[in-house]
């Protein structure tokens, strides 16, 4: 249950997608570093039935000074402020970098929602709509 | 500018939602290119110089145009990628090329086929990010992101939806004046806030509709052969690209450093612009474009600012109205691709030419176009403004 960020082994910065350099101090090497919560900015949903996607700051309170962002699905209501649990998302293990799925983090593993993906495919037939780019 | 660059002629392929089969992206380019040459007074053999942006030329590029087009002994060339800045991104070269000689007479266009079966794939892979981190989740175009930056915005400016549909609906009523728009009917504050919510707080209205179409403008050191009030002078062209590195908010673009640079190489101030087209995937980023051009003030009361100079029923000729977005913008007059990077040059071309038709703003002197693109994450990272005034003033 966690998410990889790439963190400057020169100035400590941490980035998240993954740089090809540190965007701080421009130093190559990039180690990684697990990052196991973050809290939530933001929240949208296309309806009831869609996914719902929020912005997240990586890391928990203490550690939000110059953290970075990722963009990630919720498995549940989270409004902002929430903290949230982190993890990979099982039907994408091929995106090493993509573990950006997130859930609220109780510690009631119970209250949980299921995960809100299954079934959601936006657009359809014929010309496009607005709204639908 | 050593030498005075003007644009002296604009074109478009005809936006529409249901384009007639057989119609290609080249097709389309061509026949804005070539009503923009016409525009002109211009032989196409006099075309010297050649700028394209396009997402569904591929996988054709700019010299397949040429070629294809019989466009013969060209010397100067580019594509440009760069989705809603690769219209004023093409004119800054353009500008340079032919201030310093390359190229006499360069055509620049733009243009889209767009539907769900071309649009689909370019969303999904629009970078190596998308593909990799948006896709997946799923997330399948912009408007998850735009919407929680238009979250971000309401909560820094206190603006309400209402204050967003305000600029929708001044800009439908452009739209209304403009037989090129594909979107004309009259939008109340009820019909907009009705409409259903795409990705919360993001309404219909708010998105873009996908059309297809091109436009085209042309770019010379000659003067206008239409008469004395047919051209339009370039009085400076400024860009900013990746100018947060994705660490802000979204709110600012990066007009914040290229608008500045704009008004200081043009020598006036946003008081003096008589028309804006500015960049509208949302209408969060018209608001994010005037508090960056200095237009609005976020010192004083945004949403006041938009009642006051956005509202709609708010003439041209009404105190301290904004003509903003005249065509209808991208939101009323259709997204056809990158077009959209181009679909504000040829609008204040037409307005500073007098060729406006119902919707010429009076006495418009002064003109400024925007363009913002490339979502590289969590918003877009180009950002680019024009200055331009006609010279028949």
């Amino acid at each position: 249950m966690s998410v990889v960020v790439w963190r400057c082994s020169g100035c400590g910065a941490e980035h998240f997608p993954r740089p090809w350099i540190c965007l701080r101090c421009g130093a190559e090497e990039l180690g990684t570093r697990r990052k196991h919560k973050g809290i939530v900015e933001e929240t949208t949903s296309a309806g009831p039935q869609g996914p719902v996607w929020a912005t997240v700051r990586i890391g928990t309170a203490a550690q939000q000074a110059g953290s970075a962002r990722a963009i990630v699905t919720l498995a549940g209501p989270a409004p902002a402020g929430t903290t949230v649990a982190l993890h990979h998302d099982p039907h994408h293990p091929e995106l090493q970098h993509a573990e950006q799925h997130a859930e609220p983090h109780r510690p009631d593993a119970e209250a949980r929602s299921d995960d809100a993906r299954a079934g959601y495919l936006p657009g359809g037939d014929g010309p496009a709509e607005q709204g639908e780019r | 500018m050593s030498e005075q660059v003007r644009i002296t002629g604009a074109g478009q392929a005809p936006y529409t939602r249901r384009p007639g089969a057989g119609t290609t992206t080249a097709g389309l380019l061509l026949e804005a290119a070539r009503r923009a040459v016409a525009d002109a007074g211009l032989d196409w053999a006099e075309v010297d110089g050649l700028g394209v942006s396009s997402f569904t030329l591929a996988p054709d590029h700019a010299i397949d145009f040429a070629w294809k087009s019989g466009l013969k002994g060209l010397r100067w060339m580019m594509d440009d990628p760069n989705g809603g800045a690769s219209g004023v991104n093409l004119l800054h070269h353009a500008v340079q090329a032919v201030r310093t000689g390359q190229a006499r007479t360069v055509v620049l266009v733009s243009g889209d086929l767009m539907d769900l079966t071309r649009l689909r794939p370019i969303v999904e892979r629009y970078n190596a990010v998308t593909e990799s981190h948006l896709t997946p989740l799923p997330m399948i175009g912009p408007n998850p992101l735009f919407a929680m930056l238009t979250q971000r915005q309401m909560g820094a400016l206190g603006l309400s939806r209402e204050d967003y549909g305000r600029i929708v609906i001044r800009q439908r009523e452009w739209a209304g004046l403009n037989p090129g728009a594909v979107y004309r009917e009259p939008m109340s504050m009820e019909q907009y806030l009705g409409a259903p919510i795409v990705a919360d707080p993001l309404g219909r209205f708010d998105c873009v509709p996908p059309v297809s179409g091109a436009d085209a403008v042309v770019v010379t050191s000659q003067p206008a052969r239409r008469g004395a009030a047919a051209g339009v002078q370039v009085r400076a062209v400024e860009a900013t690209f990746n100018h947060d590195a994705q660490v802000g908010d979204g709110a600012r673009t990066g007009l914040v450093e290229a608008g500045p640079r704009a008004w200081e190489a043009a020598g006036i101030g946003p008081e003096d612009v008589d028309v804006f087209s500015l960049y509208d995937d949302y209408p969060a980023i018209v608001v994010a474009q005037l508090i960056d051009l200095g237009v609005f003030s976020v010192e004083q009361d945004v949403p006041g600012q938009i009642a006051q100079r956005l509202s709609p029923g708010s003439g041209s000729a009404a105190a301290g109205a904004l003509a903003v977005n005249t065509s209808g913008g991208q939101l009323s007059a259709g997204q056809a691709g990158a077009a959209g990077s181009m679909h504000g040059l040829v609008e204040v071309f037409r307005q500073l030419t007098g060729a406006a038709g119902q919707r010429q703003v009076e006495a418009a002197r002064i003109g400024v176009v925007s363009g913002y693109g490339m979502v590289l994450y969590r918003y877009g990272a180009c950002a680019n403004i024009a200055v331009l005034e006609g010279e028949g003033s």
